[in-house]
């Protein structure tokens, strides 16, 4: 099972629902019939980081890029990803995708 | 190698454009004592990244080579790159209190530094690699491009395609195999006479069928085809009558704007960075507009640290300094300005790398920073205008005052309080009246686009959405499940007991 450590921005102004979007990914991935474990961002040991940055700022990169431990990373960048403009509502499909190719160990980052 | 000053104004004798100005063609541009001072301020741009005391603002490391270059040539690499650009912008307006100019082709390199990148993503081309192979050559001679975006548009009504005049947009003619020919005709370009480059960049978002105008450039200002008109502003030949009576005689007003004129124009293929990518324009505009939006709180805020100062020494040559509506209004100026300040600090603070690698200003934050220059920039110059006096327009000519029959007496007029000569007074009452009743304001207007255009950025960009989800939930309209933590149970249960110990409260009273 894979392991997926969630770590939020601070949220001072966000253009999406952080929150919101984390769980339709965990739908998302549901619905793919992968097995993830979601922990919170105090857990020790984790297979994935995953940022969510409320906007295309992302805070958190400053601090977690490009690996924490090496550990791979994804970073949700407000309605971006890798720097490239997503609605928010395609946000968990996109990323269920990639989560599902990293567990599969063929990701192309 | 990096330029100063004089040798930037020596390179521009190398090029031999065609340029017009009162219906004549001028020989020499750094010889015409019309556009002297706007060369002098570009010259500082130059000047300053040689002084140990300005360098850390002034100079970057290329990314592209590692060598250390003028900043103004550079492409951002980090927030902290951001925020040193503003602060250059504060630092020149500071030194010339009036355009320096090389904002404008320094925002057109790093907007089509990122939008070449996403083209060539996208559509499989090189522009990227070609604009590189440009930008190095800009990096290495220390060039100054301006940056020509607005076209001089005709019916706005009407897309470019549809314009009864082709002219009126820059627009490829025709394509060749080693590049492609064009004319059309860009208005009010920042700086083109005393530029080495021209970079063009689409005026707005295109169409498919606008697809031979969405186009982007760079060729030296000498292109065969090329022909400048310079523009009047306020009170212009009044430097040709006296340095006294200009106002700001080393370093003008606004940035000395001119017509581009392009009359097929041959442009060869490693200088076209745009050419029929209308799905690009809408980037491209935005990206530059927002580079160029987050100038102006840098630039203006400089030039109001200059007329803070002047109108404080011109209150106090009249001895009025410490009145507490002079106070009041200096205050105010400052706070002003130290406002436009924050948000332009705040934009680049909270900029973001784009998939070029360089990084981007907040957009939102940046058209929030031009809106606020489009208000604040007049309000100040009407408090200086105040503190100043009417003088600032009523003032006899310096011709009048080194007269032998009336000199005397005029300078006996105007003298202050003692220690204050009456010739540094008038200096300063004409430096006021340069910078707050010319072309600045309508610069400070509409120079990076007008306010609606701001508006329409910050409407698009503001999240209304998700406003209105937060005042939902503090209103008690959408459930809100901090409070219910806090409270330790959903809100429903919490408010009917709320409202049962209130009835009960009342209940007991009464009895």
């Amino acid at each position: 099972m894979l392991t997926i450590k969630v770590k939020y921005c601070g949220g001072c102004n966000p253009e999406i629902n952080r929150v919101g979007l984390v769980e339709s990914l965990k739908e998302e991935i549901e619905k793919k019939g992968l097995r993830v474990n979601f922990v919170g961002q105090d857990s020790e040991n984790a297979d994935l980081l995953l940022l969510v940055n409320g906007c295309r700022h992302a805070c958190l990169e400053e601090q977690y890029l490009p690996f924490e431990n090496g550990q791979s990373v994804i970073s949700i960048e407000g309605e971006a990803l890798n720097g490239e403009h997503i609605p928010q509502e395609a946000i968990p499909a996109i990323l269920a995708e990639k989560i599902i190719d990293l567990a599969q160990g063929n990701d192309k980052n | 190698m990096m330029m100063n000053g004089k040798e930037y104004i020596e390179s521009l004798r190398e090029l031999n454009p065609e340029v017009y100005f009162f219906g004549k063609r001028i020989k020499s541009v750094v010889d015409e004592p019309m556009f002297l001072p706007h060369i002098n301020t570009a010259a500082m741009t130059y000047e300053l990244a040689h002084r140990p005391e300005y360098q850390e603002i002034m100079t970057a490391t290329s990314h592209l080579n590692g060598e250390k270059i003028n900043r103004f040539t550079h492409i951002h690499q980090s927030i902290d790159d951001l925020v040193k650009k503003v602060r250059m912008m504060r630092l020149l307006g500071q030194k010339t209190g009036t355009c320096f100019q090389r904002c404008v082709g320094l925002d057109g390199l790093n907007a089509v530094y990122v939008t070449t990148y996403d083209i060539d993503q996208k559509h499989g081309t090189n522009y990227h690699e070609r604009f590189k192979a440009w930008l190095k050559e800009v990096q290495e001679k220390d060039l100054m491009p301006s940056g020509a975006m607005t076209d001089a548009r005709g019916d706005r009504s009407l897309r470019p395609h549809q314009q009864k005049n082709k002219d009126t947009y820059l627009h490829i003619k025709e394509r060749l195999d080693d590049g492609i020919i064009v004319s059309g005709v860009k208005a009010h370009i920042t700086g083109a006479i005393n530029s080495h480059e021209i970079l063009t960049m689409p005026t707005r978002t295109m169409g498919e069928e606008d697809k031979d105008f969405a186009l982007s450039f760079a060729i030296p200002s000498d292109t065969k085809g090329v022909t400048f008109v310079f523009s009047r502003q306020t009170n212009d030949t009044r430097r040709l009558d006296s340095p006294l009576d200009a106002g700001n005689p080393k370093y003008g007003i606004v940035g000395g704007e001119a017509i581009i004129i392009f009359k097929d124009v041959f442009v060869p293929w490693e200088r076209v960075f745009m050419a029929g990518e209308y799905d690009f324009t809408n980037e491209l505009v935005e990206t530059f507009a927002g580079y160029h939006r987050s100038n102006y709180g840098g630039c203006k805020v400089g030039l109001a640290d200059v007329v803070i100062g002047g109108s404080y020494w011109i209150a106090d040559a009249h001895g009025i300094s410490r009145a507490s509506h002079i106070i009041d209004k200096l205050t105010e100026m400052i706070a002003m300005a130290e406002t436009c300040w924050s948000c332009t600090l705040a934009c680049s603070y909270e900029g973001y790398k784009t998939p070029s690698g360089a990084y981007h200003i907040n957009p939102l934050l940046a058209n929030v920073v031009k809106l606020n220059i489009t208000r604040m920039v007049y309000e100040w110059m009407r408090l200086a205008q105040d503190i100043a006096g009417g003088k600032i327009i009523t003032l006899p000519s310096e011709l009048d005052l080194e007269n032998p029959e009336i000199g005397k007496i005029i300078e006996e007029c105007f003298v202050g309080k003692e220690g204050f000569s009456t010739s540094d007074i008038i200096k300063m009452l004409r430096l006021i009246e340069n910078m707050s009743v010319g072309a600045g304001l309508p610069e400070a207007m509409h120079g990076a686009g007008s306010p609606a255009a701001q508006k329409i950025m910050i409407a698009r960009r503001g999240n209304i959405e998700r406003k209105v989800e937060l005042a939902k939930s503090v209103a008690g309209i959408k459930r809100d499940r901090d409070f219910e933590k806090i409270v330790g149970k959903d809100e429903e249960t919490y408010w009917r007991e709320v409202k049962e110990r209130i009835r009960q409260g009342h209940v007991a009273e009464k009895s």
